[in-house]
């Protein structure tokens, strides 16, 4: 293969500029009326979004004493997971929409892709510990008073849960091992 | 006229100059977790919000590459599924022919061009995509953070690396 050959008729290759006109035109129109978004702030969003659904845990852990019949400190933890998840997930979504690389040299904007890469995966296996932890309580907790329909639930729900969050936490693992090995290779070069 | 108004003609004068940089950074870049559209799309979402900042302090060209290239790079769809995708599509949508009867060559040459491409990491990609589109080394080192050194090296070392890719499938 012959590179230098193929670089020239990459020079002279044009673009059919109708199409990328009309998806140019079109895209402007909604950029200045601000309906069109970034992916790195539709991820902010994202978790400014767990971050609201989490914040009700606490005002949802009464139902767990009154309607089904959990004790108080059973409550209490679920209203803290709650409120710890919020919070992080707030932090992290004020964080990644203060942080603009786009115009950034490319390992700067590498390093700041591989921090909230892996930022997300901490938080979610902190998510995935601390959450399976309060379901297991609450199972125990259930199988001690026999409540068959509750063990049910939670069995199907603490599997689903695991099944899902393995597979999302190694889609992410791969992605953000590979930036971090550019990065690292990267950094080694250049110094 | 507006400030509104202003911007949106800025803006179209910038994309309507860098359209085909623009376009062939998201070519290189687009794969299986990353369309084409979706990278274009994204590129000029993110060269809308920089428009302002951007002050000159660098060349208008290395702030698109810049700009395209990092948007390429960490971009990533939430959820995104493998969604096969052949780029016979993209071929005929952006690609013209060189040459009125040579299509068929130019644009195999193209098809394998781009899948060697698409084997490299995404900075090396970055570095052949400059390279591919004769930017100067001192540019190439002030869009991608590197030494000009190291970007000679790497570079050398991506060209080896697509050399080899090729001669192994007898291309």
């Amino acid at each position: 293969m012959d590179l230098e050959q193929l670089r020239n008729n990459w020079q002279k290759t044009r673009i059919n500029s109708e199409l990328l006109d009309a998806d140019t035109n079109r895209l402007t129109e909604r950029l200045a009326s601000g309906r069109a978004q970034t992916a790195r702030a539709k991820l902010a969003r994202y978790y400014r979004r767990s971050a609201l659904c989490a914040i009700l845990l606490p005002a949802l852990s009464p139902i767990l004493v009154i309607s089904l019949g959990f004790p108080e400190w059973i409550a209490a933890i679920y209203a803290w997971f709650g409120v710890v998840m919020g919070v992080l997930n707030l932090c992290f979504s004020r964080y990644i929409s203060r942080c603009d690389y786009t115009s950034q040299p490319i390992v700067t904007a590498l390093a700041s892709a591989v921090k909230i890469a892996r930022i997300q995966r901490y938080l979610r296996a902190f998510g995935m510990f601390t959450g399976g932890a309060l379901i297991v309580t609450m199972f125990v907790d259930a199988f001690d008073h026999s409540e068959y329909h509750i063990i049910i639930a939670f069995i199907v729900g603490l599997v689903l849960g695991i099944v899902l969050g393995i597979i999302k936490f190694r889609r992410m693992s791969a992605l953000a091992q590979q930036m971090q090995d550019e990065l690292k290779s990267l950094l080694h070069d250049n110094a | 006229m507006t400030k509104a108004a202003d911007k949106e003609k800025e803006f179209l004068a910038v994309t309507d100059k860098y359209k085909e940089v623009i376009a062939k950074v998201c070519y290189l870049y687009s794969s299986a977790w990353a369309s084409f559209d979706d990278l274009y799309q994204e590129v000029l979402i993110n060269l809308w919000q920089g428009l302002e900042s951007f002050r000159g302090e660098a060349k208008m060209s290395t702030w698109i590459y810049r700009t395209a290239i990092n948007t390429c790079i960490t971009w990533h769809r939430r959820n995104a599924r493998y969604t096969p995708q052949g780029t016979d599509r993209l071929d005929d949508m952006l690609f013209e022919p060189v040459e009125p009867g040579d299509s068929g060559t130019t644009m195999e040459e193209y098809r394998e061009l781009y899948r060697l491409i698409s084997q490299l990491g995404p900075v090396d990609k970055a570095l052949i995509t400059l390279w591919l589109d004769e930017r100067p080394y001192d540019e190439i080192a002030h869009i991608t953070g590197l030494s000009q050194a190291n970007v000679a090296v790497r570079l050398h070392r991506a060209k080896e690396k697509l050399t080899k890719m090729a001669a192994a499938e007898n291309y």
